[in-house]
């Protein structure tokens, strides 16, 4: 069963007087499981097509579904915990240490402080991050920022997660470790990753490429039609494949 | 001979008979901006090769040229050829198209319209996407640890597939300029 769907989606921004098309009549299909990887330019609409697979921004025309009912159904808490949106910036306010920043979704759901600082920890070494647990998010390079923002995203045991440009900024030589951590974890956790590439570089390990042009989308947007077959996921409930 | 080359003369002769060496011309004038370079002697192999498998024929001379010491035998397309080179064309985009291959595709629809010219442009896109997760899946992800010399030749094919793109986008802005207003912007 698709675990996330735009149907016909479009979307549009006013820039003034002038209207901006950021999709065009956007179809996608995702499935438990898999990593799907857009590529496209600035402007091009990708983080407005992340933002409302997630929710975060309304479809003008067209509706988005999460396990076949509308997202716009689906209470806001709710809806966070099951669909991350994943961005590298850590408010001050929220904690000092990067441990608690990735604890701060726990928390919020009422988990104890210890018990969500001791599954941080786990799940930022888990990414290769543990080193980073101590620092302040100021002290994170880039490639770093990127994989406590992923680590914190993931906590919550999300249904879907969305990242817009994982490999932007971070270095050769680490880019293809982090994707391909992306990829595993999507296996094993039976997750669904979407995630955006300004550079096809960028789109290492992906079941599927895509390309966003002008807000259209193109290649294969369903997992049927794909070429290549995702693996079957290992925690996924309702397995399809 | 490879397939490519074996398209692009059907694909000349079919738009005007010609002999050898006009279709060599030819051959350059359509496809040295595309590097795609073709030596003299794989020329003639090719038509050689073309009129054995039954794809082309000698035209009768026209009367002056007979007399001629070496006379220019013009070749067009037989009907088994022209089916061929259909069949080619309406044939989907491979998974892993060569060049030279998508550049007959874009050469012999010359004389359609940007509606078709851009239908081709996205099962060649198709064809690039679907390369570019294959090229994930083959390069071992899932291993840990990928051979440096491996790692250098994926790049290599990422970095192409990148080129093959930035192209396809430029050439669908410069068609859809073309469908809107007739003119490229």
């Amino acid at each position: 069963m698709t675990l996330l769907a735009l149907e016909r989606v479009t979307k549009t921004y006013l820039r003034g007087r002038r209207e901006l098309v950021a999709l065009r009549d956007v179809s996608l299909e995702l499935d438990a499981g898999e990593v799907v990887g857009v590529w496209g330019r600035r402007f091009s609409g990708r983080t407005t097509l992340l933002r409302v697979a997630g929710g975060l921004a309304a479809p003008d025309r067209g509706r988005v579904t999460l396990e076949g009912a509308d997202l716009t159904d689906c209470p806001e808490g709710e809806l966070r915990r099951r669909v991350a949106y994943c961005h590298p910036r850590f408010d001050p306010t929220h904690a000092e240490r990067v441990v608690e920043h990735v604890a701060v979704p726990l928390l919020a759901s009422g988990v104890r402080f210890d018990r969500a600082c001791r599954r941080a920890h786990a799940m930022l070494e888990r990414l290769g991050a543990g080193a980073c647990a101590e620092l302040r998010p100021h002290e994170l390079d880039h490639g770093e920022a990127t994989r406590v923002a992923i680590a914190r995203a993931l906590l919550p045991q999300p249904q879907v997660l969305l990242v817009d440009e994982p490999a932007n900024g971070v270095g050769l030589l680490d880019r293809d470790p982090l994707l391909t951590m992306l990829r595993t974890i999507a296996k094993d956790e039976g997750v669904a990753v979407l995630m955006t590439a300004a550079e096809t570089t960028a789109l290492t390990g992906v079941d599927r490429a895509l390309s966003l042009t002008s807000g259209e989308l193109r290649g294969d947007t369903t997992p049927a039609t794909a070429a290549v077959v995702p693996f079957p996921p290992r925690r996924a409930e309702s397995s399809t494949i | 001979m490879k397939a490519g080359t074996k398209y692009a003369v059907l694909g000349l002769l079919l738009e005007q008979p010609s002999y050898g060496y006009e279709v060599l011309v030819r051959f350059r004038q359509a496809f040295d901006a595309g590097q795609w370079a073709v030596s003299p002697q794989g020329l003639y192999a090719s038509l050689d090769r073309l009129e054995r498998d039954g794809l082309i024929e000698p035209v009768a001379a026209p009367a002056g040229e007979a007399r001629r010491r070496q006379p220019k035998t013009p070749y067009r397309v037989t009907a088994q050829g022209a089916r061929e080179l259909r069949q080619f064309l309406e044939s989907p985009i491979n998974a892993d198209p060569s060049r030279a291959e998508f550049l007959v595709r874009l050469q012999c629809a010359v004389s359609k319209d940007a509606a078709a010219l851009l239908e081709l442009l996205d099962g060649y896109e198709n064809a690039c996407l679907e390369e570019l997760a294959r090229i994930g899946a083959e390069g071992g992800t899932d291993r840990q640890v990928i051979d440096l010399v491996e790692r250098l030749a994926l790049e290599d094919r990422r970095l192409g597939l990148q080129a093959r793109l930035n192209w396809i986008e430029f050439a669908r802005e410069q068609l859809q300029g073309v469908a809107k207003c007739g003119v490229a912007p």
